[in-house]
């Protein structure tokens, strides 16, 4: 090969290459920029923060979905724990007048005690991880519909702190699940990238054998992973009962579908096919983008589905090729 | 369909006895670092079986890849029947009438033996719907026609090892092949089966279809072919009429010598014991092994594919459970696991380093340190980044490993062969202090240079740093160069034991046929 030649090839290459990098911020920016030329008031601070906090919810979901992914595993049932929590936190300040901090400590841990029955099925009795988990999700649905006996729980009196985690803004402005998203953020970038425990996840989802061989012990980082997507679940319907200040049967699964649309839009972000979690946040925010925008321009009632449904197969459909066919996570059997 | 009656008809108005069924000259294949297949010339003619014995990585399978069209050779030329055929695709060989038998078996097991003989061939009625009575006719017909007893009404999941061979085979004769390939049909068969499997090879071979026959067993060689050939280092050696050589000649062809100049000179060395295993038995495939190795040593395990060297491995590692047997780590009895091996510093390098020994997904870096993260760790299992990557550097640069990258943080798919093996190497020799060293065919698919580099890492363990080394490998020239003592396996136990004064290529491969 002649040098020039191969001067401009790698040339192409990088430009080629930073699109496919950047591809879903870029698309992130520009979609930001079409709705702001349609409508000046879309790029207003208080409408950015409330597109940011559009997205702190799904977002915080789908972090823990994408450390479950990193590991190799999926989680199907995040939304439904999300709807657990969220309805039982309601029901125990509302029915047992219970203080909100221990209401919220108690149905976070309900969240995760799900999950570690999650885990002890998938990683210790060897079931498909996709499978158990949407068998945990039906469950749970039908669990919150016993709590709530169908319908919408509504109580006169809540404690004082019971907005604090969804309706509440700091500084007049700032609205807290903004807030808890970045120290959501903040902790797992220190996870996921920068501790033993992130590396032995990464390690454990890109080859277990190897991880045997190097003296990892697969299956606790396993249970770990699918532990982390419980407590992360749990946050999240915690906030969405704060945000609503009612439990609602299914509150947490209109959640689903965008937490795994976040977390595969995130997987073309940055590492070539690879869930991570500045992905997953940046996918986050461009479902947001999306679904305030088309508010704001009021698109048909019926074409956030059809749009949301076509982003996951699109952005699945990228990462298959990338990854040749083999979609992270994804093993039925 | 059709197209399958078409072919056939034409296989049988050109096969005469003058023109071969298979002609290939100056066959050659190169991968990277390794010439798979140098310049093979190798005839078959009709109703011919033909046997090709060879070690492992002889070239046999690269071979049979070739003419059956998984692969495209880089230069030489295939003749089918005196036609000049180049094979893009498996579908085209498939149509020039050339079947292959695979060792790992191609049926589905909740169909009968019929319906698989038929699988991808059935007759149909009404636009679609199998014809089940045609279909148990045709297999009828072909089982009556090769003359072979077997029940074709019952689902192949209830069928033996040697049904299920016989099924597949029937179904490679369903559109009666020109040349018919076995890859050691024999390895999961008894002796009795193996007697059956003959009686149909000979009926087939009546039938006027050729036989290629790949196999190690000597005994099955000598039974069945009419020919031989000898594969070596990806070269033929020889063709001769079976009756013109005997066993004794046969190994000599297939053993390579005048190799051990490239080795460093070797030291016996005569210390106490670092390893030592008393009868061990997993309650499955391995029995009764009976090794030790000294310190500052380097014993070889030398076997044939699935002679059970890897499982050994995997079961001092805790891999594998342990049924009966005591394992000794410098005197002291020790049961395995991956954990205390670590902590006893007794390191493995498993077989197929993409499988077993790298993460694609993360860095250099962390592939060459992740064995270290216990003391890279600050407060709240943070890792320390600079610490972290000045001692990836350090292992990369070491004398031993001279790695050759271009960014410590750098993907390691970009990685040469020979580099992605000092990965795992490097992951375990930079340790302060090893005890016991296990290389599970380390220079499988590295390149020359590499692979001389690799034996420099394993004498200098052993000499300078006083490690044991076991050293698997179905290299036997390697083994003889660098090995100061070899156990040689078979059927899952030790077959053999030689000193290096006893080593000669001949006498192990007595032991591992």
């Amino acid at each position: 090969m002649h040098a020039s030649e191969g001067v401009t090839k790698e040339n192409r290459m990088d430009f080629r290459t930073y699109i496919r990098k950047y591809g879903v911020l870029i698309a992130l920016l520009v979609m930001f920029g079409i709705f702001s030329a349609i409508e000046p008031a879309y790029y207003s601070l208080e409408n950015i923060l409330i597109i940011v906090r559009q997205a702190s919810i799904v977002g915080i979901l789908a972090i823990g979905l994408t450390t479950v992914i990193i590991a190799g595993e999926f989680d199907m049932s995040f939304a439904a724990i999300a709807s657990m929590t969220g309805v039982m936190s309601v029901f125990l300040m509302g029915h047992f007048h219970m203080p909100a901090i221990p209401a919220w400590l108690i149905s976070w841990a309900i969240g995760i005690g799900i999950a570690a029955i999650n885990g002890i099925i998938i990683v210790y009795l060897g079931v498909p991880s996709i499978i158990e988990t949407i068998g945990m999700m039906t469950i749970l649905a039908g669990l919150t519909k016993f709590v709530t006996k169908g319908a919408t729980l509504y109580y006169a009196t809540f404690p004082d702190l019971f907005p604090i985690l969804g309706r509440a803004f700091v500084f007049k402005i700032v609205p807290t699940p903004v807030i808890v998203f970045l120290l959501v953020i903040l902790v797992f970038v220190i996870i996921l990238e920068h501790t033993k425990k992130g590396r032995y996840l990464h390690a454990v989802g890109g080859n277990p054998t190897a991880s045997i061989h190097v003296g990892i012990e697969v299956r606790r980082v396993k249970f770990l992973a699918l532990i982390i997507s419980g407590a992360t679940a749990g946050l999240g319907g915690i906030m969405i009962g704060s945000l609503l200040g009612s439990g609602v049967p299914g509150m947490g699964e209109g959640n689903l579908i965008p937490g795994i649309s976040a977390m595969f839009l995130g997987a073309v972000f940055l590492r070539d096919g690879m869930p991570n979690i500045w992905g997953t946040i940046v996918g986050a925010l461009l479902l947001a983008v999306l679904e305030n925008g088309f508010i704001m321009v009021n698109m048909p009632f019926f074409m956030k589905e059809i749009v949301l449904g076509s982003v996951l197969i699109i952005s699945v459909t990228i990462v298959a090729v990338l990854k040749k066919g083999e979609i992270p996570g994804v093993k039925l059997l | 369909m059709s197209e399958s009656e078409f072919t056939q008809e034409t296989f049988q108005s050109e096969q005469d006895n003058s023109t071969p069924v298979l002609e290939v000259s100056g066959l050659t294949k190169r991968f990277p670092g390794v010439t798979a297949l140098d310049n093979v010339d190798l005839t078959v003619y009709p109703g011919e079986v033909h046997a090709i014995v060879g070690e492992n990585g002889a070239g046999k399978s690269t071979f049979c890849n070739i003419v059956t069209g998984i692969m495209t050779p880089d230069e030489g030329e295939i003749h089918i029947s005196g036609k000049l055929q180049q094979f893009t695709h498996p579908a085209q060989a498939l149509q020039a009438g050339i079947r292959m038998v695979y060792q790992e078996r191609n049926l589905i097991h909740f169909l009968t033996g019929a319906q698989n003989i038929c699988l991808g061939e059935e007759p149909v009625k009404w636009g679609g719907i199998v014809n089940e009575k045609i279909l148990y006719r045709n297999a009828e017909k072909l089982r009556k026609r090769i003359g072979i007893d077997i029940p074709l009404e019952i689902r192949v999941s209830e069928m033996s090892a040697a049904q299920r061979q016989m099924i597949e085979i029937l179904r490679a004769l369903l559109y009666k092949p020109a040349l018919l390939i076995l890859d050691e049909p024999t390895s999961s068969l008894t002796e009795s089966d193996v007697e059956i499997l003959f009686k149909t090879l000979r009926q087939i071979k009546e039938e006027g279809i050729s036989i290629i026959f790949i196999s190690h067993k000597m005994e099955e060689v000598f039974s069945i072919s009419d020919v031989i050939s000898i594969f070596r280092n990806g070269k033929k050696i020889i063709t001769k009429k079976n009756g013109e050589m005997d066993r004794e000649e046969c190994i000599r062809y297939m053993v390579n010598r005048n190799i051990e100049s490239l080795f460093p000179d070797v030291h016996p060395s005569d210390t106490e014991n670092v390893l030592e295993l008393e009868s061990i038995s997993d309650g499955i495939f391995l029995h009764d092994i009976n090794l030790s190795l000294r310190k500052g040593e380097v014993v070889g395990l030398y076997g044939l594919v699935g002679s059970g060297r890897t499982e050994l491995a995997e079961l001092l590692y805790g891999l594998r459970p342990i049924k009966e047997g005591k394992v000794y780590l410098n005197q002291e009895e020790i049961i395995p696991s991956t954990k205390k091996m670590l902590d006893k510093k007794v390191f493995l390098v498993p077989e197929d380093r993409r499988e077993k020994g790298l993460f694609f997904n993360l860095n250099l870096r962390t592939n060459l340190t992740i064995s270290f993260f216990d003391r890279l760790v600050s407060y709240l299992g943070i890792i320390k980044k600079k610490e972290t990557i000045g001692l990836a550097k350090k292992i990369a640069d070491s004398d031993q490993l001279k790695l050759k990258y271009s960014n410590i943080n750098q993907n390691i798919d970009e990685l040469s062969g020979g580099n992605k093996q000092k990965i795992v190497i490097g992951r375990w020799i930079s340790h302060e202090e090893v005890n016991v060293l296990i290389m599970d065919e380390p220079t499988q698919g590295i390149d020359v240079g590499a692979k001389y580099e690799v034996y420099t890492i394993i004498r200098h363990h052993a000499e300078k740093r006083k490690a044991g080394v076991l050293f698997i490998s179905s290299e036997l020239p390697e083994l003889i160069g660098v090995c100061d003592r070899i156990y040689v396996f078979k059927d899952g136990t030790v077959a053999g034991e030689l000193s290096r004064e006893e080593f000669d290529g001949e006498k192990i491969l007595h032991f591992a046929l």
